[in-house]
């Protein structure tokens, strides 16, 4: 026997009165009492065997029990019903023989990832609280839920049992879990937002208790490092590591829709930014710096925004995307083109920012 | 003929001034600190007149980097350095008991040349003290009709310098006042 198994051998009966469970159970029971490996007669799936009366649905999905091929490493044992007492001593029989050459040979992978999958819904409701765990969320509902200003319950995304990002809409602040001093916010960020985008990962409400272990950045406790030390300061611990959900949506609006623009900015005929993205704490490249002084100057549409850009419209969107999901769109921006008369920045300023910029080693805008 | 340009770092004791400068100029900063001993409510020793650095250009051009004197006594200079200058860094450091009203009192002085002159606010500190948050600087400016950027940053980092200076140039390429106000030279 493979001492590696650690679950009991799950042994159920469909189909039967209760009567013949019980007496089902006996024979088990008493065929089964040398079998090597532990085993315990189960109500529900999953199971490794499975007496199916035949004629009757044994929830492996085909329908009809009446002979059908077992679900996927369940070995059926089909009894003809009823069970008669004639019959019960043939079927001890065939118990004695074959328990023992379930136990032994049964190949029951699948089995043992049914119950450990089983076991991660488990933990997953004990996780959720009452009430049923919602299925995975694709990328839509990621942002329905991130962008959603009505519930301020604390929730988590969770990839099985592990819990891949835990976000408080009250405090407007989410964090990685595990997620250390010496862990980049930056990094961390681009990979939670990628994962978040997609898909494929299970939502579950929390309770406050949950939370106690989450700082909530609206105190004013940290230490004074006395310096200037606003981006370089990490926080110890991953109590500590709580970020701004902006920092979140940004990055998830950069990678949400790199084929499409989001509904939100599409259905915006001008577009106009009501206040520039907070760079110093998201990151930036010289083309977001560039979109952002033009949409505060004043409104674009999408064409003219990319003609502006000089181009590079998958980045252009993506950016529209990410000021979309952080809500920093004027919402009803008139058109203020200006007069093409009017002569833009005069030649002799991009000559010495191009200097400039050479000088420092900064990019090219 | 080589010109210089200006750039304006201002700010309250202590916002990183001096640091900001240091950290992009290609000489140390003359910084003209003296002993404030008989003030014991400012720094040990903090910029009470000027700090200055400068970066060369080609062609013999140069970027002067002017860090106005923090206290209010001052103030009078404040506008002599600014007259000409291409942008004006606004550094507040968060963790003051009202930095709102500290930015505040500089806009008020600089009023005049921010109608024709190109700014952004760095806010420092704010990883550790995060109130009052961005939106407060946001709204401040929003009253005053002013929509300039404001960055979370950390001007010791040479990148952080680098994106308040980047945010003030790609101002005057969209259009703002600044690009139609002709550079000073010296």
């Amino acid at each position: 026997m493979n001492g590696a198994y650690t679950t009991p051998l799950r042994i159920g009966a469909r189909g039967f009165s209760v009567r013949e469970q019980l007496l089902l159970r006996s024979l088990v029971r008493i065929a089964g009492t040398p079998l090597p490996r532990p085993w315990e007669f189960v109500e529900e799936a999953p199971y490794h065997a499975l007496f199916s009366s035949v004629g009757v649905d044994d929830g492996d999905g085909a329908g009809d029990g009446d002979m059908e091929p077992a679900a996927e490493g369940v070995a059926r044992i089909p009894v003809q019903g009823p069970l008669e007492s004639e019959r019960i001593a043939l079927l001890l029989d065939t118990l004695k023989q074959d328990l023992p050459r379930l136990a032994a040979g049964l190949s029951a992978f699948s089995a043992e990832r049914a119950i450990a999958s089983a076991a991660a819904s488990s933990a997953i409701e004990a996780a959720a609280g009452p009430g049923h765990p919602e299925p995975a969320d694709d990328g839509a509902a990621v942002m329905r839920r991130l962008t959603s200003r009505g519930d301020r319950t604390p929730f988590a995304w969770m990839d099985g049992v592990e819990r891949v990002v835990v976000v408080n809409p009250a405090t407007r602040t989410w964090y990685v879990p595990g997620m250390t001093a010496a862990t980049p916010a930056s990094s961390a960020v681009r990979d939670v937002a990628a994962r978040l985008v997609r898909g494929g990962l299970r939502y579950v409400v929390l309770s406050p208790a949950d939370m106690a272990d989450m700082t909530d950045l609206g105190s004013d406790s940290g230490p004074d490092a006395g310096s200037n030390g606003a981006a370089g300061a990490e926080p110890d611990g991953a109590a500590a590591s709580a970020q701004r959900l902006e920092l979140l949506l940004w990055h998830v609006g950069l990678l949400v829709s790199p084929e499409g623009v989001l509904p939100e900015v599409r259905r915006t005929r001008r577009l106009r930014l009501a206040r520039w993205p907070d760079f110093g704490s998201f990151g930036s490249d010289a083309l977001q710096l560039k979109l952002s002084a033009f949409l505060v100057s004043r409104s674009y549409s999408i064409d003219e925004l990319v003609l502006a850009a000089g181009g590079a419209g998958e980045r252009v969107v993506a950016f529209l995307n990410a000021c979309a999901l952080c809500g920093l769109f004027v919402s009803d921006a008139t058109d203020d083109r200006p007069d093409p008369r009017e002569s833009s920045a005069p030649r002799q300023f991009g000559d010495v920012m191009r200097m400039v910029r050479s000088a420092l080693g900064m990019a090219q805008g | 003929m080589p010109n210089a340009y200006k750039l304006l770092f201002a700010g309250t004791a202590g916002a990183g001034k001096t640091t900001a400068i240091a950290r992009i100029s290609d000489i140390p900063p003359i910084s003209t600190d003296v002993s404030t001993e008989t003030r014991p409510n400012e720094d040990e020793a903090t910029t009470v007149t000027l700090d200055f650095g400068e970066c060369s250009l080609p062609g013999g051009h140069k970027l002067l980097l002017y860090g106005a004197p923090a206290q209010p006594r001052f103030q009078f200079m404040w506008r002599i350095v600014a007259r000409g200058v291409v942008g004006i860094v606004f550094l507040v450091d968060n963790s003051r008991p009202d930095p709102c009203a500290d930015l505040q009192g500089f806009l008020d002085a600089f009023a005049e040349q921010l109608a024709h002159t190109v700014a952004v606010v760095g806010v420092g500190r704010s990883a550790e003290h995060p109130s009052p948050p961005m939106e407060a600087y946001y709204d401040l400016l929003e009253r005053r009709g002013l929509s300039l950027p404001v960055f979370a940053v950390d001007v010791r980092q040479r990148g952080d310098v680098l994106l308040l200076i980047d945010s003030l140039f790609h101002q005057i390429e969209a259009g703002a006042p600044a690009a139609h106000v002709k550079f000073a030279a010296r």
